[in-house]
């Protein structure tokens, strides 16, 4: 029948139409450049120095090409973003004949979603940036690239690392990235509330506590003597409070983990837990989060915060009053502060090429070499003893006040799985200080959660 | 579900409906190959995009699946059901939860007087009672010993939250939700820009809708705390308290959500034929009488359509939670999916994640599947 | 002035509350309090995001801009790549969009006016597409476009998104409810299943329609996990990966304002959008009865 036909036709019309379109735009992306130029790379056998090599990052840090265009000096940088993206123009403007083409990032819940669908089936970064805590799952699944003696070769010294750095980036006595930075707990001080109650030392100097009793008793003088809240934390958005925890039982001398599995229900634990509760009702507020709390303290309203490093160098810019970054307090004995790592690392790749390879090398051994810029310009603490004992360093704003978390941070055990294990500990900790619930409990249920994450 | 108008018509016009081709009328082959053509299109996408993966996905449920590692993928069979249902040492209680029990073992008084009004057939209430008496009689007894642990110690609370949900925000979105649809089907200038205000929050994605109410909720920097203190009174953490937390979430999700609905019902106000409204006027029939015998009769099919959209997004709720609590404080607003997530791409165990969510899967076909049953028996 | 709480019949002097005025009153009253609690959210987010970063590091709690500026939506407007990313998301979301509302529409047809074979175990089969956990699902279909070597295209945004049960339920609920007369009535003429849906069942379910492109083109818009997974270059990302990958470490704390502002861009395509289709879900004329 003629409408049939009629219709038959519109129906491929159609059909036809909607194929035009995909294919349309399979033209668009096609035209983009390509993050890695293998062409390039298999044409030639000889002087690959003059060859263009292209790389591609995966960073998280965010994304600040539009203040950062065009710029190679990295003292204009005023955050973690800038910072990395001004050293990344740098390199590319320099005629090695590679290019690092940063490929989009997230901000760190996302960013290792997106690396582990890579590593699952797709292209995977020839650089990333990876934190200690996460390094086990990866290199334990065997993806990403020994590369000590290759960065050796680059002349990167291994022996100017940190105790602390060396060991973020080691499994299984092997190296398996080039440490970026430490960062880790600071006790950051509103020195003026501390100077109203009378607990500094003739220098001006905050005085830490050095027992459980000391530091309640500091509590107290500070918030009789100005009405201001002494303690302030994220108490439980991030897992600030199980860092403090970690903290606190490092300093018993107490350990969490000996990498099978978990140890929390010790009497280290229950002390730690009954010291951060005290806290809690006594000294703070536990309502709040991390944006509450440091606007809190940015406000002039909190004596101690505890936070990271990252955020030094920003305090120090924005605090109405006179402010301090410290270590830890010693309160039981030991040195005990938690800390984290970034670093550099290499995924292994499914069909290596040998160009990329030495490309990514070049580029890693380059940010080794900038770790202090990196570190002046973010408040993290540097890996490498050359650059802490350097001038730029030491005399960049409060480095000073906390050097001896340089040397002390540790880092969690680096054991696969560890992710939820964290968690798990978070959740039970924050139990305790803001559902109320049982401390014996929550450290019972803590460790079994944990080792359930461990075990698998 | 009711789509078959026009094949109960087609019945009554004498039609065959059987299966097999053998006696099919030349009208019903030709039928048939209408009906593929139109589906062809469609189905092709859904079978490679859809079908497979879910397939795959079952496949990977019977496996230790590593996300990331090849060589740490071995068959394990029905371990990881095992895991998410069981714990050690389990033991059978008649008091265990006893309270909840107790709550669901009552949904058989309204099935028995249903099948009593004839609402619903011998046949239909016996497999209602016996699952009823099956999982709250039978299955919620089970629990695992004094000092021993469920082997997955968060499923169960992650599936209680999310039926707490489900049970929370359904009734309250959908009602509001047509509530709002009927107060704004009509034509008119502030209609417009109202209907625009309700909708808008729809449009906000996740992230920032999880930023605002984040920070409207929170007692010392958000808006509602502002509130509160103004009025003499000591501002709630919505957030941080285990029993407000998740109604604050189930708030959000109306405040984000329930344009959805609206949108929906508006549609299907549009289908009810206006002289209906007309007659009934001339009769002298009240708003209300007009309401529960022309607007929700008319409404019935995009009622069904909207409820079981409604407890299907319901079961699937991730985003705002994961976001705005990450399932604290202390586990009251972990929710299924989340645990699904953490598992899958947190513990690189895709296997088991994989077989969680062909747990949620299964659950919500059953419902649904109640559901559209329990319409078709309502239309007839 | 007398006002009186009892309803008096007959008199029609003064202001009286009558059950019919307290309705009304109340209904006036119950959508002003909706409309604000509505509102005052949307007000928030647009002030924050006409605040400045570094203020609102303390105050938060102003339906007024803290220091008021316009940097953050500058920042974002400016940025290299946002016309691009908003380039991308028009695209995928237009073509995810149209291709969606075809099949659906033709997928819901079969299944509301065609009585054939196996519709009863088909049918089901599509719905409980509906219910499989979105997030499950990424892996495998993550792997099945590496494979493919189609990541990073516009055609893997687009293809696994037009496979939309949700369509296919919208528009078989609706083209159900139309009655038989309409369809009868065309047959009569000789027309076949293409020319009834084309010329009749289409115009008839613009409302389903626009509904259901609404959606569809708002789900798209905002969809982030896949597009994060499968577009990782950042030519290719689209407006919503892209600025959430602006994002810094902690950005809550350090730069509200801009984070709202980059919400407000993000979102103000869409809602334009609805004010311009609204109307099509809201005919006031009916269409049930066969008027055309």
């Amino acid at each position: 029948m003629e409408k049939s036909r009629e219709s038959w036709k519109r129906f491929l019309a159609l059909g036809a139409a909607g194929a035009f379109i995909l294919a349309g735009c399979a033209g668009a992306p096609a035209e983009e450049p390509e993050a890695g130029s293998s062409d390039d790379s298999s044409a030639e056998d000889t002087a690959a120095a003059t060859e263009e090599v292209t790389i591609s990052l995966a960073r998280f840090f965010g994304d600040c090409d539009d203040t950062t265009e065009g710029v190679t000096d990295v003292s204009q940088a005023t955050s973690e973003c800038e910072v990395i993206q001004i050293l990344t123009n740098a390199f590319n403007a320099e005629d090695n004949g590679i290019t690092v083409e940063k490929l989009g990032g997230q901000a760190w819940g996302d960013y290792y979603t997106q690396l582990s669908t890579t590593f699952a089936g797709g292209d995977r970064p020839d650089v990333a940036v990876m934190h200690q805590h996460r390094l086990p799952d990866y290199v334990g699944r065997g993806l990403l690239t020994p590369v000590g003696e290759l960065l050796a070769e680059k002349g990167v010294d291994y022996a100017d690392f940190t105790a602390p750095a060396l060991g973020a980036v080691t499994y299984e006595d092997e190296y398996y990235g080039v440490p970026f930075d430490i960062h880790g707990s600071l006790w950051h001080v509103n020195v003026d509330l501390f100077t109203e109650a009378g607990l500094v030392d003739a220098n001006g100097v905050p005085v830490a506590a050095t027992s459980a009793e000391e530091l309640i008793e500091q509590c107290q003088a500070v918030q009789e003597a100005t009405g201001k809240q002494f303690f302030a934390q994220d108490w439980f958005e991030f897992g600030v409070g199980a860092r403090l925890f970690l903290g606190l039982v490092w300093q018993q001398g107490g350990e969490l983990s000996d990498g099978q599995t978990a140890t929390v229900d010790t009497p280290e634990g229950a002390e730690a837990l009954r010291l951060m509760n005290e806290l809690a009702t006594e000294c703070s507020n536990p309502e709040q989060g991390y944006t509450d709390s440091q606007a809190a303290f940015l406000a002039g309203d909190v004596a101690v915060l505890h936070n990271g490093t990252w955020v030094v160098d920003q305090y120090n810019r924005e605090a109405p009053f006179t402010y301090m970054a410290m270590d830890i307090p010693s309160i039981y004995g030991g040195f005990g502060s938690w800390g984290d790592s970034h670093m550099w690392v290499m995924p292994l790749q499914e069909n290596p090429d040998p160009a990329r390879q030495d490309a990514a090398l070049e580029f890693m051994a380059y940010l080794a070499e900038n770790v202090g810029n990196w570190a002046i310009g973010t408040g993290h603490i540097a890996p490498r003893t050359s650059v802490i004992a350097s001038e730029a360093y030491t005399s960049a704003p409060q480095r000073s006040n906390y050097a001896a978390t340089a040397d002390n941070a540790r880092m969690v055990p680096t054991v696969a799985g560890w992710a939820g294990a964290w968690d798990a500990l978070a959740e039970e900790l924050n139990a305790t200080w803001i559902a109320d619930k049982a401390q014996s409990q929550a450290l019972i249920d803590a460790e079994a959660r944990m080792n359930e994450a461990l075990a698998e | 579900m009711s789509v078959s108008v026009a094949e109960e018509r087609s019945v009554e016009a004498g039609h065959s409906l059987s299966v097999g081709t053998r006696n099919l009328s030349g009208r019903h082959r030709s039928a048939n190959r209408w009906a593929w053509l139109f589906l062809s299109p469609f189905l092709a996408v859904y079978v490679i995009f859809l079908l497979y993966p879910i397939g795959q996905g079952v496949f990977m449920g019977f496996f230790s699946w590593d996300l990331l590692a090849i060589d740490r993928r071995e068959f394990v069979g029905w371990d990881n059901y095992v895991r998410m249902f069981w714990g050690e040492n389990m033991t059978w209680d008649p008091g265990h939860l006893l309270a909840w029990r107790i709550c669901g073992l009552s949904i058989l008084l309204p099935v028995v007087v249903a099948w009593q009004r004839r609402r619903i057939s011998g046949v239909t209430t016996t497999w209602l009672s016996l699952a009823l008496v099956g999982i709250f009689g039978v299955a919620m007894g089970f629990h695992p010993a004094e000092g021993s642990r469920w082997l997955d110690s968060q499923f169960w609370l992650a599936f209680g939250n999310t039926i707490a949900f489900v049970l929370m925000s359904t009734p309250l979105i959908v009602g509001v939700g047509l509530g709002l649809a009927l107060a704004l089907n009509r034509a008119g200038r502030w209609v417009g820009l109202l209907r625009t205000l309700f909708f808008a929050p729809y449009v906000l994605s996740v992230a920032v809708l999880t930023l605002i109410w984040a920070f409207l909720l929170n007692p010392q920097l958000g808006l509602i705390g502002a509130l509160t203190t103004w009025l003499g009174q000591e501002p709630i953490s919505w957030l941080t308290s285990t029993s407000l937390a998740m109604p604050a979430i189930v708030v959000t999700t109306l405040w984000w959500t329930v344009g959805f609905n609206v949108v929906l019902f508006l549609a299907g106000l549009q289908d009810i034929d206006q002289s209906l409204y007309d007659a009934a006027a001339t009769d002298g029939a009240g708003s209300l009488s007009r309401f529960w015998n022309i607007t929700m009769p008319g409404l019935a099919r995009t009622t069904l359509l909207v409820l079981v959209l409604q407890v299907i997004a319901s079961f699937q709720i991730f985003g705002q939670v994961f976001i705005m609590t990450r399932g604290g404080p202390n586990g009251a607003t972990r929710v299924s999916i989340q645990h699904i997530y953490e598992a899958g791409f947190r513990d690189f165990e895709l296997g088991y994640a994989s077989a969680m969510s062909v747990f949620l899967f299964l659950v919500m076909i059953a419902i649904s599947a109640l559901q559209f049953r329990f319409q078709r028996k309502a239309e007839s | 002035m007398t006002i009186s709480l009892q309803p008096t019949r007959g008199s029609r002097r003064g202001h009286q509350i009558t059950p019919r005025r307290l309705r009304r009153g109340l209904f006036l009253g119950v959508m002003t309090v909706a409309a604000m609690v509505w509102i005052v959210p949307l007000v928030w987010m647009f002030s924050l995001a006409l605040s400045s970063n570094t203020a609102l590091q303390t105050t938060t709690t102003s339906l007024v801009p803290v220091a008021f500026t316009l940097e953050n939506f500058v920042a974002v407007l400016q940025g290299g790549l946002t016309p691009r990313w908003l380039l991308n998301s028009v695209i995928v979301t237009g073509v995810t969009t149209l291709l969606t509302l075809l099949l659906s529409a033709m997928a819901g047809y079969a299944f509301a006016r065609i009585p054939f074979t196996g519709k009863r175990i088909v049918y089901p089969l599509v719905l409980a597409g509906l219910m499989v956990p979105r997030e499950a699902m990424i892996v495998p279909l993550f792997l099945m476009f590496a494979e493919a070597d189609l990541h990073n295209t516009y055609q893997a945004l687009i293809l696994p998104r037009i496979a939309a049960p949700l369509g296919v339920f919208i528009m078989t609920q609706f083209m159900a409810a139309i009655p038989l007369e309409t369809e009868e009535a065309a047959r009569v003429d000789g027309a076949n299943h293409w020319t009834i849906f084309w010329r009749i069942f289409l115009p008839m379910s613009v409302p389903a329609l626009t509904a259901l492109g609404i959606f569809t083109y708002i789900l798209t818009w905002n969809d982030f996990l896949w597009p994060l997974v499968s577009a990782t270059e950042r030519e290719m990302f689209t407006i919503t990966t892209g600025l959430a990958s602006l994002q810094g470490n902690f950005a809550q704390a350090t730069e509200l304002g801009s984070l709202m502002a980059r919400g407000v861009v993000a979102s103000l395509p869409l809602l334009i959008l609805f004010l311009i289709f609204q109307r099509q879900l809201v005919r006031g004329i009916s269409i049930g009865s066969g008027n055309k």
